[in-house]
């Protein structure tokens, strides 16, 4: 990450913070589908986190924190959106289908793996809390260690270390689950 | 019994399914909407400097106090630093978002006798505000809720009249047209009344 670019935008330099926000907004809107399961609910999250970035960049002391505060930012707006898009299950919304990442964002995901495991992943997922959701995500998608995950989040190593257990314990059933129907058929 | 590391290794091949990239319309609205944002102040400074913007702070809050009373005054100091409702609140996208409205249009306001200030106004919607900026500059917001292709504005303070403004839009090739269905505030009905908007360069 440019740090002096980080600087610019601190500073209030608007070209910098555009140029920052193209840069960040892709991975912050990987982790927010990644943890709300939902492309439009990602998308959300994603303008909430670049435009809490803009409001919020004076408040950031460290510039080398800058990626660990981002990712507290798009955890923050993604778990709220996961909660608001739960109340509004079943809306139909409106799309605007001017933008060929629409379509690529649209497209159904390849099948790589049985579609039973998937489907019990995706069940099991839908079932964490948030903050559950997030720390498996920023774990197993961006790779973060427990211990920079409890400070990305500002949470203790323990609330981070209880929320992995709790999430993992449910996916591993999961995926107990979909071998358990896999090798029920294979032995039919 | 399938390995600790086995399961983290199928999570995370499953995590790595899904799309990569956001609609570039979503961070083009992201980017002009928080450029419209007023920013949170740095909290690194000294006692000293603190005293200098407490001080700073009081002088423009006295400003805006006035810049309340007449927030589309075309004289007084409301006139160029009106912000009568800064727009502290992000927007928060919800299933009564029109994304036809959605962005920032610009229209040029004639010349008045309602007080408003003459000459391009910029209206930029998003899911819970209407966000204004004046011909000097200056930048505050309205709440706005969406109905199909009627939009309610919350109760402003413009002096000839106060009250819910109410408003047909309509979207026809480039151009958004408002059309007033009641509104008490003349300020914003001279406004919103200067239709038709054409988009405005981000």
């Amino acid at each position: 990450m440019d740090l002096e670019l980080i600087r610019r935008a601190q500073r209030g330099d608007t070209v910098a913070y555009e140029e920052l926000a193209r840069q960040v907004a892709p991975r912050l809107f990987r982790v927010a589908f990644r943890i709300a399961r939902d492309a439009d609910a990602a998308q959300d999250a994603m303008q909430q986190a670049l435009i809490a970035m803009w409001r919020g960049l004076p408040s950031l002391r460290d510039v080398d924190a800058f990626e660990a505060w981002t990712w507290r930012l798009i955890t923050n707006a993604a778990t709220t959106e996961l909660r608001r898009s739960h109340g509004r299950a079943g809306s139909i919304r409106l799309l605007r289908l001017d933008d060929d990442a629409e379509e690529e964002l649209r497209a159904p995901v390849e099948p790589t793996r049985a579609v039973g495991e998937r489907d019990e992943l995706e069940r099991a997922f839908a079932r964490l809390t948030p903050e559950q959701r997030a720390v498996v995500v920023l774990r197993y998608y961006v790779g973060l260690s427990l211990d920079e995950i409890a400070d990305a989040l500002r949470i203790p190593y323990g609330t981070a270390a209880s929320r992995m257990h709790y999430g993992m314990r449910a996916l591993r059933a999961a995926i107990e689950a979909a071998d358990a129907a896999a090798a029920e058929v294979h032995s039919a | 019994m399938t390995t600790d590391i086995e399961v983290e290794r199928r999570v995370a091949d499953w995590l790595e399914e899904g799309p990569l990239e956001p609609a570039g319309w979503a961070v083009d609205d992201a980017i002009r909407t928080a450029v419209a944002t007023p920013r949170r102040r740095n909290r690194t400074y000294g006692s000293r400097t603190m005293r200098w913007i407490w001080a700073g702070a009081a002088v423009v809050a006295a400003v805006i106090a006035i810049a309340v009373i007449r927030p589309f005054s075309a004289t007084g100091p409301g006139a160029l630093s009106s912000a009568s409702l800064p727009p502290s609140v992000a927007p928060s996208p919800s299933a009564a978002a029109e994304p036809g409205l959605i962005g920032s249009w610009i229209a040029r306001v004639p010349d008045n006798t309602v007080g408003v200030l003459p000459g391009h106004w910029t209206l930029t919607f998003n899911s819970v505000e209407l966000l204004y900026r004046n011909p000097g500059g200056a930048s505050f917001g309205q709440r706005v809720t969406y109905d199909g292709d009627e939009l309610t504005l919350v109760a402003d303070d413009c002096p000839t009249g106060t009250g819910q403004g109410h408003y047909r839009w309509a979207v026809a090739g480039t151009t958004l047209s408002l059309t007033l269905i009641a509104d008490p505030s003349t300020c914003r009905s001279t406004i919103l009344g200067s239709s038709p908007f054409e988009p405005a360069q981000p």
